[in-house]
């Protein structure tokens, strides 16, 4: 009785499918039909067969394939995790662009399956394949999930090169958008992971900041604050990090010791780094801090004195003098800075290049303003003067 | 009405209100705060930034709560008494001991009051004091010092209470804050003056002595001065202070480090943090050159003049006149060729 029930199906199908002209939503309904009687079978091998068989007969509409694979997705919830249909359904989406959602989410899901097999390798391949970025039908925000799952795996698997090829492919309009805030956060926190192997501190530092802006996300404000300021002070001086230093000198919510730090690098005097910050960075790190606070020392010192001798520089920045004549050699090399070491008398020169022409507009200004200052005190006593009398 | 004095009743009735505002003006605070409900009767009458004045006055012999309700039932018509009111709540609320939102009230108001113009005198007189009083709770010497200069400004000297004591504060405050290296301001003052010869006559003396840069003399006083005054900072700052008083009365560009070594009474070691210390504070422009132990002083920050400082400057420009005029003569005899 069943059985002839679905040979008649079957008659019904071909019928339709050779038909003059196409029965779309007909054609849906009836294999849809035929794979749900196969499947009340409880035989999933022929349910698999079923499906490939049917999707290939020629000029099956489209619309009936798509209608037939999301019911057999459908299926999968009910299903044991790792069920061999699984494999079958992918491999039937593939390559179909009216199936690409449903391959993209059936990939998904296997990949979910080799990772909690342990083999992260091959759920990131799985993954990697799938350009999702390209496909028309899906909604941004599942797309968006999808590419912070192949950059999650990417991180996992430390392909930072490939990670960082796949970043860019979000779209970053998206993320800032009203709602998107968790996966903004989860997109930042895996931006960041990347700028610190990359030791890119200054995107470290802005990615923190935004994280902190996008308060109240699960992920606690006051330490992105605080790794935001950790990471700027690692940066090389620039106008662009004094300024987002200026922004958070006085925000409450920053630790003592790192607001002590934070004024220093915006001060103009010799400073040293509290200890404390210490246990806050990696040695690598705290060397580093270290070392940028010297160099704004010797900025400080640079300012201040035409010359000075290496042993008294040594002195007041605490650094032994081969470590201060290093340390000024690198700054000259990389950052712009001037300075002469005069190796054999021992002293520094710090060049402040300034052209006869400069000089003397600036000795012509003094004086005007010294003439103007005096006109301004002499009207100033004539007025007393008038008053008094 | 009846309660009222002859006197005020017969203003009142005469409908000169005027008259009437400058007479409630003399009344003591209680004796305002008892007949208030009959002024809020003719309130519409008054000057309302004075009838603020009288709101204020009355609720000076209230606890600072009942105050802050009083003031904040009274009915303030136009922005300028509006402002003023807001003010007196705000230092109420200071007085309740509210820091926080004192400084958010007095902000606010100041932020108002610096976009208008042409408003009475009080209204400064009431903010700057209160903002005063907010960072003397917040201890920052430089702001209550800076507001209270202000506050003094817009104050006549007899509406200015315990002047004495106001004036030693900022007496302390002028040593203590970091950043203000300009005793003249205070010490021209009249109200300082009135610390000569009082309990408080050793910080008066204190102060001239740091104006002159004696730091000798002020060391060998140090241990008799108050836990406040005793720090390091304290020598810190009469050492730079006596530093910018040599470079004014030197007529010299290049300093050696002996020299101001005697004059700051450091050992030599310490004369570069002095240096530095002085030049992040912008109280001095100029280059220090370690290997030949000099420093060339290029500006020094603008200071307050008494007359014998003034008359060195005279001189000074007298001296410069004739170097100029010599130099212009030179030029005129060596081009003569030029000119012919």
């Amino acid at each position: 009785m069943e059985e002839d029930y679905l040979q008649d199906l079957l008659k019904k199908e071909k019928e339709l499918r050779q038909a003059e002209e196409v029965n779309a939503s007909e054609s849906q309904k009836v294999i849809c039909e035929i794979i749900e009687r196969v499947r009340q079978t409880g035989n999933w091998e022929s349910v698999a067969e079923w499906i490939q068989a049917l999707a290939k007969r020629r000029r099956q509409p489209k619309q009936a394939i798509t209608g037939m694979i999301q019911l057999a997705i459908s299926y999968l919830d009910s299903l044991p995790k790792g069920h061999p249909l699984l494999l079958v359904l992918r491999k039937v989406s593939e390559g179909k662009i009216y199936l690409e959602v449903e391959f993209a989410r059936l990939t998904k899901t296997l990949a979910e399956l080799k990772e909690q097999e342990g083999n992260i390798e091959e759920a990131s391949s799985l993954l990697q394949e799938v350009q999702v970025e390209t496909y028309g039908s899906m909604d941004k925000n599942e797309k968006l999930n999808y590419l912070l799952e192949q950059l999650r795996l990417l991180l996992a698997l430390k392909d930072y090169v490939r990670f960082f090829i796949i970043s860019k492919k979000v779209n970053r309009k998206v993320l800032d958008e009203p709602g998107m805030e968790p996966a903004k956060v989860k997109f930042l926190e895996f931006m960041i992971q990347y700028y610190d192997y990359q030791k890119s501190y200054m995107d470290s530092a802005l990615s923190y900041q935004t994280l902190y802006e996008v308060q109240g996300q699960g992920f606690d404000a006051a330490s992105a604050l605080q790794q935001m300021v950790l990471n700027l002070l690692l940066v090389p001086y620039s106008a662009e990090q004094s300024d987002l230093l200026r922004r958070v000198e006085d925000k409450e919510e920053l630790e003592s010791s790192l607001r002590h730090v934070i004024k220093i690098l915006l001060g103009k005097e010799i400073g040293k780094v509290p200890s404390e910050i210490q246990v806050l960075l990696s040695p690598e790190k705290w060397n580093l801090l270290r070392r940028r606070i010297n160099q704004h020392n010797i900025r400080v010192v640079q300012s201040y004195y035409s010359k000075i001798t290496l042993n008294r520089l040594a002195e007041l920045l605490e650094y032994t003098v081969d470590e201060t004549e290093a340390e000024i050699r690198d700054m000259v090399s990389y950052m712009g800075f001037s300075a002469k070491i005069n190796r054999p008398e021992k002293y520094i020169y710090f060049a402040k290049p300034s052209e006869p022409q400069n000089q003397l507009n600036e000795w012509g200004s003094d004086i005007f303003g010294l003439l103007n200052r005096l006109e301004e005190i002499t009207h100033l006593i004539h007025r007393e003067h008038i008053v008094a009398s | 009405m009846e309660q009222l004095a002859p006197d005020i009743r017969a203003l009142y009735e005469k409908r000169l209100w005027h008259e009437l505002t400058e007479k409630l003006l003399t009344l003591d605070g209680t004796v305002l705060s008892n007949i208030w409900p009959h002024i809020i009767q003719f309130s519409e009458r008054l000057n309302q930034v004075k009838l603020v004045i009288l709101a204020i006055k009355a609720s000076e012999w209230q606890d600072p709560a009942s105050a802050r309700v009083f003031l904040e039932n009274v009915q303030a018509t136009d922005i300028q008494s509006g402002l003023l009111l807001r003010i007196a709540i705000g230092s109420q609320s200071l007085k309740q001991g509210n820091l926080s939102e004192a400084t958010q009230m007095l902000e606010a108001a100041q932020k108002e009051v610096e976009v208008l113009s042409d408003l009475d005198s009080v209204l400064y007189s009431h903010l700057y004091g209160a903002l005063a009083e907010v960072h003397k709770a917040k201890k920052n010497p430089e702001l209550f010092y800076r507001y209270s200069l202000q506050y003094l400004a817009y104050t006549s000297p007899e509406d200015v209470k315990d002047r004495e004591n106001l004036a030693f504060q900022l007496a302390v405050a002028v040593l203590v804050a970091e950043k203000i290296y300009n005793l003249g301001e205070l010490m021209q003052q009249p109200l300082f003056k009135s610390l000569e010869g009082s309990k408080h006559h050793w910080i008066y003396e204190l102060l001239h002595l740091s104006d002159q840069g004696n730091v000798r003399e002020i060391e060998a006083r140090f241990p008799s001065f108050p836990q406040e005054l005793k720090t390091p900072e304290l020598i810190r700052k009469v050492r730079i202070l006596a530093l910018m008083e040599y470079i004014f009365k030197n007529d010299k560009w290049l300093l050696e480090f002996n020299e101001l070594g005697g004059v700051m009474d450091v050992p030599e070691n310490e004369i570069e943090w002095l240096l530095m210390k002085a030049m992040a504070l912008e109280l001095i422009k100029g280059e220090i050159d370690e290997v030949s132990k000099t420093v060339r002083v290029t500006w020094l920050q603008p200071r307050v003049l008494d007359s014998s400082r003034v008359h060195l400057i005279q001189q000074r420009l007298g001296e410069w006149k004739g170097t100029v005029n010599e130099v212009l003569k030179h030029l005129e005899d060596q081009s003569k060729e030029l000119l012919e």
